[in-house]
């Protein structure tokens, strides 16, 4: 106590002491107040850097989605390959020194997620941001839209019972159906004109579309046209058929003879590809063919063609055709192309078919089938079912028209499914 | 009456040395306080013209990258930088009841936002696309009718803007405030052009 006490008796010094405990927190408050700066300075400098490098990795999406629309490479690849992956880096992006890295995973055809990574120098480190996107591209509408059959003038079917699954069906003219008929849609029955109904026949839809059955009728939509041999068109059936045969070798185009002979020397012939034929075809007696892709003619090409007991070339070969159809990959043309008629005559069995039925006159058919499936479509100027009752089953699907028709297969649009700002 | 004993005081030396000191020492310490109010200011106007630059690119950005058409014709690239444009015009992507344009343009520092509206004479009711002409009244196109529905300010501090590129827009923009400067660039990819 007494040292205590002598302290503050003995009042010499007392000011330096004072003097220095006040210094002394004013340094300490000065020190705090410049740590305290720092981090607030670094916050902002770090904050600025952040703000450039999102939008640099912004920019990269950006890139990104212009090039799937745009780069032909990039487009095809994301369209095309489900498993589709590529890197790609820009350098000196927006700032000197800056990079960014996209990479593109495709998760399907058309569908793929972008991630992308912005990197900017900041003195000795480097600030990075990530943004991400899922993109897509919605499938293209067919030039049939969703019809399961399409008649560009009118469609007559007597005695049959057809079912459209999955689809529409259409007529630019008048649908007439009679003779214990049932015509069944899933969607709409639609016709620019009318539907008629006779004969104890019925008409089934969830729509009806026509001029008698109200309030409106279906809009016209004009036959989608197919390019069958104009050599100086690239993407003309015969011009594809041709590049085929260089490609692998193969014979693809054929003469109608030569086409006859070979199916005569293969009782069980498979086909593969885009097969153009200069004539009619005639699949004749017990026939089984294959078609991996399309056969196009530029005449008429008859499935079951009715002979005398169903024989070919006299009584050497009598039975019924089989006729089966298989889409090769997803992205490529598969069924029967007519220039002129695709008729199914009475000596067929099976017509088992992924693809579009195409007729640029007509489609016929007067046959008792076994069985009659089509998955696509069947599209032609005008058509004419006669199936005796049998089940005629058509599953519309848009992708197997569009590939065939030619038609752009996806949107021309990227659609931004999600798009994660950054983190 | 207590006598003080001791009235030794402090020597001229004592006082000289004591006050040159603490001058020192207080000198010292302001300049701390000083510079740390310099730098304080700094980092805020940083920050205030980042944020700036952030609200004008991110509405520049949503709108952009939904028009359906730019008026505004952009250079290719920066290879002559006098012709890059300070501001773009563009349709209005989001309000497809009506037919407007926006507008964003550099004036006095500051990034305004215009919607500008075209009609012909005889109908100011129907707003037309600015290329649009009256076939009845082909003297007067559309474009000789600009109707400003609202000028905003939407950001400051804005030494430049410039716009550029091809297929994708690219966007320069450089901020500045107090000699604190800061440039962003961006590219946006207009989804339906």
């Amino acid at each position: 106590m007494d040292a205590i006490s002598n302290l503050f008796k003995n009042k010499r010094g007392f000011v330096l002491l004072a003097s220095i405990m006040v210094m002394s927190l004013m340094m300490a408050l000065a020190l705090y107040l410049t740590e305290f700066t720092i981090t607030e300075m670094k916050i902002s400098s770090s904050q600025s850097v952040a703000t450039q490098t999102y939008y640099l990795a912004e920019s990269a999406i950006a890139e990104a989605i212009w090039r799937i629309k745009n780069d032909s490479t990039w487009k095809n690849n994301f369209e095309n390959d489900p498993n589709w992956s590529m890197t790609y880096t820009r350098h000196d992006a927006l700032y000197p020194g800056a990079s960014y890295t996209i990479n593109i995973q495709n998760t399907g055809e058309a569908r793929g997620q972008i991630i992308a990574t912005g990197f900017l120098p900041l003195g000795k480190s480097t600030a990075q941001r990530v943004t991400k996107a899922i993109v897509y591209k919605a499938l293209g509408t067919s030039l049939i839209n969703d019809d399961g059959t399409y008649a560009d003038t009118g469609m007559d079917v007597y005695g049959s019972y057809i079912h459209v699954q999955n689809g529409s069906i259409f007529a630019n003219g008048n649908i007439d159906v009679s003779f214990w008929t049932t015509l069944q849609s899933d969607n709409t029955v639609g016709t620019a004109h009318n539907l008629n109904s006779n004969w104890f026949s019925n008409i089934v839809g969830t729509k009806m579309a026509a001029n008698n059955t109200p309030p409106n009728p279906a809009t016209s939509t004009p036959m989608p046209a197919i390019s069958f041999d104009n050599l100086s068109d690239p993407n003309s059936y015969l011009s594809q058929a041709t590049a085929q045969e260089l490609a692998d070798g193969q014979k693809h185009v054929f003469t109608a003879t030569e086409f006859s002979n070979y199916m005569w020397t293969n009782k069980n012939l498979t086909i593969n590809g885009i097969t153009y034929v200069k004539g009619d075809v005639n699949i004749t007696g017990p026939q089984r063919l294959t078609i991996n892709g399309v056969l196009i003619s530029d005449g008429s090409i008859t499935v079951g063609k009715n002979t005398w007991f169903c024989c070919w070339n006299d009584f050497d070969r009598c039975g019924r055709s089989v006729v089966i159809i298989n889409q090769p990959t997803t992205t490529s043309p598969s069924g029967l192309v007519a220039k002129s008629n695709v008729n199914f005559d009475l000596c067929f069995n099976t017509f088992d078919s992924e693809g579009l039925i195409y007729a640029n006159n007509q489609v016929n058919m007067l046959s008792l089938p076994a069985s009659f499936a089509v998955e696509g479509a069947v599209a032609g100027r005008y058509m004419v079912f006669t199936s005796l009752w049998q089940g005629v089953n058509i599953l519309f699907n848009n992708a197997l028209v569009n590939a065939t028709l030619g038609n752009p297969m996806y949107s021309p649009v990227v659609t931004v499914d999600h798009w994660e700002e950054e983190y | 009456m207590k006598k003080i004993s001791n009235n030794a005081g402090f020597t001229l030396l004592e006082t000289i040395i004591a006050v040159t000191l603490s001058s020192l020492i207080f000198l010292l310490i302001a300049n701390t306080y000083d510079l740390n109010q310099k730098i304080y200011n700094k980092t805020d106007n940083k920050s205030e013209i980042t944020q700036n630059g952030r609200v004008i690119l991110d509405r520049l950005s949503r709108e952009l990258r939904q028009t359906q058409y730019l008026v505004t014709e952009l250079p290719t690239n920066t290879s002559n930088p006098n012709t890059l444009p300070d501001e773009i015009m563009f349709q209005d992507g989001h309000d497809t009841s009506q037919i407007k344009y926006i507008r964003y343009y550099l004036d006095n520092g500051n990034i305004n936002r215009q919607i500008i509206v075209y009609y012909f004479p005889a109908d100011p009711n129907t707003f037309v696309r600015i290329n649009d002409t009256d076939q009845h009244d082909p003297l007067n196109p559309a474009s000789s009718t600009p109707l400003v529905q609202e000028d905003k300010i939407i950001g400051e501090y804005v030494s430049d803007i410039e716009f550029w590129g091809n297929k994708l827009v690219n966007i320069n923009l450089y901020l500045s405030k107090n000699n604190e400067t800061e440039i962003l660039n961006t590219a946006i990819y207009g989804r339906n052009l």
